[in-house]
């Protein structure tokens, strides 16, 4: 009986113990991280362009947190598919198809002869990089336009264009060796 | 101060390099000369590191040799002359030679009958040794000069540095094939000492030093003779004159040349200043950290003619090489000028011929349009066969094999990267460790891929990585600002849905309080208003009732 | 065209690297096949096939151009590394397993050639030696110390079904007229070690002198090949002089320490497969370290751990495993011997790295 009772009280203290040390680690060796949803959210594309079914990034960053698939994101791509996979280990899934397909950067354009100065679509800009007045002609600042499509849908007259983004010299991106390394297909435009 | 040697050797060493077969012979036997104009050029707008200038003629306007026609407006840039008179035909997008194969803006010009250098287009200035820094400074931004070894960085900023001792003039030339700089040396040395005096006096350095590789016998030679001459000559006007040799020697920079062993790339600028001094640049510092400037030798060149000759940098040394080219050599090429004018001038073959090489053969760039101009960075246009000769001459691009982590690219490494790290994490694009190895570091020379015995493009998988982690950090930083734009809007509309709350909320508060008071307070105004309105209403009775007796008072008339 | 620079190329392809090592090891084998007989050829023919086959058909499955990818000669040199290193009359189909696993366990499931962490030929032999130590230990006594070796014929057979027409077996040929059956000089000592007798003993005997100096021979000629390589650049020297040297060492202060005990540094540098190991096997670059300093520290590891193991392990040779815990070592030595980037302060980037360290660490 003696002898239980030194085990059991030995292992309590050496429980004890290293319980209070691994608390007192836990505390001051804490890493300072972000909450997960920032993580989330730093990841997302910040287009805001509710393809998700959310209106906006943070929010779909607060549903991912909570459990919704990481696949609902088409801006992102399969690069942020993949890059959340790793930040929540999880499964690379393929895109969610319904959410719409990824493509090419876009910026939207305004044909401002056509313009009426409904305001409609600069009340729909998720990130106010439209500007103009009632019954004044409209534009889009482009460096601060996402692409994200919203501003579409509410106008009235058609007048808004999705071009994609064309490279030009300034942003033009070495190609992928890989692809390349086949005679056939390097990029180098001839013209003669 | 006139006793110490002229010729010393390289004090340092790099790590690694290469030593590729120099080719140098084809072209540094025939003296400089110059070409016809061509009839039709093409200026690209951006030909230096920084902003794009900003063309200041119209089109259709004529333009004189040497006239300013796009001028640098704001921060980084250099100023363009028009290198030959002509009447301007476009000012557009045109194919320049971008790696990518997309067109740029460039201005076309069209030449005409008056050609001479109209050297009023720059601001006189007295001789240079009585001028201000300013003034000469001045003068070599008017002239539009970039550093013309390649980097095309704008001189006058490199010349703003503040505490430099020493300028090292780099001569190394260490790129097989180019001899520019070479020719250069041996036939105006004493130009490009000038030149260097001039940039010295700038800075204020007390010593010029000109590094050069030991494959260039003549030019040292002949560098050395006009540094004798120099040396001389000050000599004797301390003698005539008397004064003590201290005062004169602090105010003329001393002269030397360093001689390096041959090797590849000693001539780039962290490379040289390693075998020049034996120190290292320390990490995101300059040279200045380390009291040192460096300029290329037709660099100085062209800050001597913009100076002492009033000519703005409008052509340049360019040397025409390869196996196919008919009297290869060095010429004045204007800017501009199109490489189809160059293969009907050097009679090249251009059934055998798919691309040019702009630049040397480890740093340069394939050029298969050839409708692409000569620019500031041109200092050498390769004509080669396109096949390959034997292992010296590969050109073709052909799948590689494996890396075998042979580590030769280490061992070949100037700046001591491990290059097969890098390719190991940028073949399977991991940006982060990329980074982390060092990869901004890397200067492209491409030593590592010259060794690789796989074949590897290691240089193109930099490349990739550079431009992909450049592309993730802007779309970052992209992103952080829609993110903050997103924020703000929602704050805003949060703010202003509260706002409109508020307002309703006091309104109907007011209602009610009305309703209230008008409970309390008969006699208050809404009991004025009630008494009004009842008035009105006594009033508009008896006017009915007085309007029905009279119609029918009427009816019964 | 390519796209980008350098437009310049000269080097020792990849494949050519290859055929020269495969070149370089011809001296040391023809003295192998002098003392030990027509058992080497037989085994280089067999595992080369096996090697190459084994290749075709895995970058079949893979779908990756098999003919392509042979040319860089690659299996063909695990194959040949293999066959040296087995005993002379091992049965063919311990071959096969042996060869087979080492292209397709250790080479290709890591994805081919410079994807491979581990010495393919020394993961082959290693199973083999595990799995039947009895007849990878079987070698023949070198041709001084008998007149009975198998004919090319019976060396076939010996292979194919284990004995001769005659019913000879492999302990037949091994056994001396004296009805001494020959071990390696490494199995040998070490067998009379563990037996208590001391090293003036065993090393007297002229039989082992006789024996010993065949393997002597052996190592000389793979000496020659390596040499060979050296002088064309195909290696650099820090493997191997830092292993020769380590192997130098170590053994010969366990030698100061008790002569009748630990045997010379001589007999370690000329016993077994220590050559062969030095120059061929360790300087494999896929596997080994990879900087400069990294490679002494990977040299020196080997050679200490070979004698070490050799002393005091349970097997008398130990080249294969001493090569595959410093393959296991090696991303580490790699990671701790970066060279300082040129303008980089060596304790900034010090820092850099732990810094590194702490953060993978925390994710």
């Amino acid at each position: 009986m003696q002898e239980f009772l030194i085990a059991t009280l030995t292992l309590v203290t050496i429980a004890f113990v290293c319980g209070s040390l691994l608390g007192f680690a836990s505390v001051k060796f804490k890493v300072e991280g972000n909450p997960i949803v920032d993580q989330i959210n730093d990841i997302l594309p910040q287009t805001q362009c509710g393809q998700c079914g959310h209106p906006g990034c943070k929010p779909y960053a607060e549903a991912i947190a909570a459990g919704e698939a990481i696949n609902r994101c088409p801006p992102g791509g399969e690069a942020g598919i993949k890059a959340l996979a790793e930040l929540l280990d999880m499964e690379v899934v393929e895109l969610d198809e319904s959410c719409g397909e990824e493509s090419l950067p876009r910026v939207a354009v305004i044909r401002e002869d056509e313009c009426i100065g409904c305001t409609k679509c600069i009340q729909a800009c998720p990130v106010d990089a439209i500007v103009g007045a009632a019954k004044l002609m409209h534009t889009v600042i482009a460096s601060e336009c996402t692409g994200c499509d919203l501003c579409v849908p509410p106008c009235p007259v058609d007048c808004i264009d999705m071009p994609i983004i064309e490279t030009t010299s300034q942003d033009w991106r070495w190609p992928d060796p890989k692809t390349v390394s086949d005679p056939q297909v390097i990029p180098v435009k001839v013209v003669t | 101060m006139t006793d110490l040697p002229i010729i010393e050797k390289a004090k340092g060493h790099f790590h690694g390099g290469v030593h590729p077969q120099e080719f140098k012979s084809i072209s540094n036997q025939a003296e400089i000369s110059a070409l016809p104009s061509p009839s039709n050029l093409v200026i690209p707008l951006q030909q230096h590191i920084g902003n794009a200038s900003q063309p200041i003629v119209n089109v259709g306007e004529t333009v004189e040799k040497g006239q300013l026609i796009a001028s640098c407006t704001s921060g980084l840039g250099a100023n363009i002359h028009a290198p030959v008179s002509g009447i301007v035909k476009s000012i557009g997008p045109h194919h320049t030679g971008h790696p990518s194969g997309l067109p740029t803006a460039a201005i076309e010009l069209e030449t005409n009958d008056q050609q001479n250098l109209n050297s009023e287009y720059l601001p006189r200035l007295n001789h240079w040794r009585e001028e201000t820094s300013d003034n000469l400074r001045n003068c070599i931004k008017n002239a539009g000069i970039v550093g013309l070894g390649g980097a095309t960085f704008p001189t006058e900023a490199k010349l703003k540095t503040a505490n430099i001792k020493t300028l090292i003039v780099n001569a190394m030339e260490c790129e097989p094939y180019i001899t520019c700089d070479d020719r250069l040396l041996r036939e105006h040395p004493e130009q490009v000492i000038e030149g260097s005096q001039i940039a010295a006096k700038i800075v204020n350095a007390t010593e010029i030093i000109f590094a050069i590789e030991d494959n260039k016998p003549e030019a040292i030679s002949s560098l050395e003779k006009a540094i004798r001459l120099i040396r001389e000559a000050q000599k004797s006007t301390i003698d005539s004159s008397g004064e003590p040799k201290n005062s004169s020697a602090g105010t003329e920079p001393s002269l030397r040349i360093v001689i390096a062993p041959t090797k590849y790339p000693s001539g780039g600028e962290k490379q040289t200043i390693e075998l020049v001094t034996g120190k290292q640049v320390p990490k995101d510092q300059l040279p200045a950290s380390l009291g040192l400037l460096v300029q290329n030798v037709a660099t100085l060149h062209s800050i001597y003619n913009a100076v002492v000759n009033q000519k703005p940098l409008t052509e340049r040394l360019v040397t025409i090489t390869g196996d196919l080219v008919n009297k290869p050599g060095n010429y004045w090429i204007p800017f501009g000028t199109k490489l189809t004018h160059l293969i009907e001038t050097f009679e090249v073959d251009r059934k055998k011929i798919s691309a040019a090489i702009l630049g040397g053969p480890m740093m340069g760039q394939s050029i298969s349009n050839f409708d692409t101009p000569v620019t500031k960075s041109t200092n050498c246009i390769i004509f080669n066969r396109t096949q390959s000769n034997e292992k010296s001459w590969v050109i073709e691009t052909k799948p590689h094999q494996a890396c075998i982590r042979c580590s030769e690219c280490q061992q070949a490494c100037p700046v001591d990267l491990l290059p097969q790290q890098l390719y190991w994490f940028s073949e399977s694009k991991q940006w982060e460790p990329l980074e982390k190895q060092g990869l901004f570091d890397c200067i492209e020379c491409g030593a590592c891929a010259y060794v690789c015995p796989s074949e590897i493009p290691l240089v193109h998988y930099y490349r990739f990585g550079k431009s992909e982690i450049r592309k993730n950090k802007a779309n970052q930083e992209k992103a952080e600002k829609a993110k903050q734009r997103f924020e703000f809007r929602e704050m805003r509309l949060a703010r202003a849905k509260e706002e409109r709350a508020m307002k309703h909320k006091k309104a109907a508060e007011e209602r009610k309080k009305a309703a209230n008071n008008q409970q309390e307070d008969p006699s208050g105004k809404q009991a004025a208003i009630n008494r009004a309105l009842e008035r009105v209403k006594q009033k508009k009775a008896g006017l009915a009732q007085s309007q029905t007796t009279q119609d029918s008072g009427e009816a019964n008339e | 065209m390519k796209l980008s620079s350098p437009f310049f190329h000269h080097s020792l392809p990849t494949n050519k690297v290859m055929l020269l090592v495969i070149l370089a090891l011809i001296p040391g084998a023809a003295i192998q096949f002098y003392f030990f007989g027509y058992g080497v050829l037989i085994n280089l023919i067999l595992c080369s096939i096996f090697a190459v086959t084994a290749e075709y058909f895995v970058l079949y499955l893979r779908n990756r151009a098999p003919q392509e990818v042979l040319k860089d000669n690659s299996a063909l040199l695990t194959g040949i590394l293999l066959g040296l290193a087995i005993p002379t009359t091992l049965p063919i189909w311990m071959t096969f397993i042996g060869t087979w696993f080492a292209i397709i366990f250790a080479k290709q499931l890591y994805g081919g050639l410079g994807l491979n962490p581990f010495n393919p030929a020394m993961v082959g032999y290693v199973l083999l030696l595990i799995s039947f130590p009895v007849e990878m230990t079987a070698w023949m006594p070198s041709r001084d110390l008998t007149a009975n070796q198998p004919s090319l014929v019976q060396s076939l057979e010996l292979v194919l079904f284990s004995q001769t027409s005659s019913g000879l077996t492999v302990n037949d040929f091994r056994t001396l007229a004296d009805g001494y059956t020959m071990a390696t000089p490494l199995d040998h000592v070490k067998t009379e070690h563990v037996l208590g007798k001391m090293s003036s003993e065993i090393f007297s005997k002229e039989l082992f002198q006789a024996n010993q100096n065949g393997w002597m021979w052996v190592n000389f000629g793979y000496l020659i090949g390596g040499i060979y390589l050296l002088f064309n650049k195909v290696i650099r020297w820090q493997i191997p002089v830092s292993l020769l040297a380590s192997i130098f060492v170590t053994s010969g202060v366990l030698n100061l320490f008790d002569e009748e005990l630990f045997s010379s540094s001589w007999f370690h540098l000329t016993s077994g497969a220590t050559m062969l190991g030095a120059f061929f096997i360790a300087t494999d670059p896929v596997s080994a370290a990879t900087t400069p300093k990294g490679r002494l520290i990977y040299g020196a590891s080997i050679g200490f751990l070979v004698v070490i193991i050799r002393t005091f392990g349970g097997y008398p040779e130990a080249i294969a495993f001493a090569v595959l815990l410093l393959n296991l070592a090696t991303p580490t030595i790699d990671h701790y011997t970066k060279p300082t980037i040129y303008g980089h302060s060596k304790d900034q980037q010090d820092q850099d790295d732990d810094k590194q360290n702490g953060t993978a660490a925390n994710e």
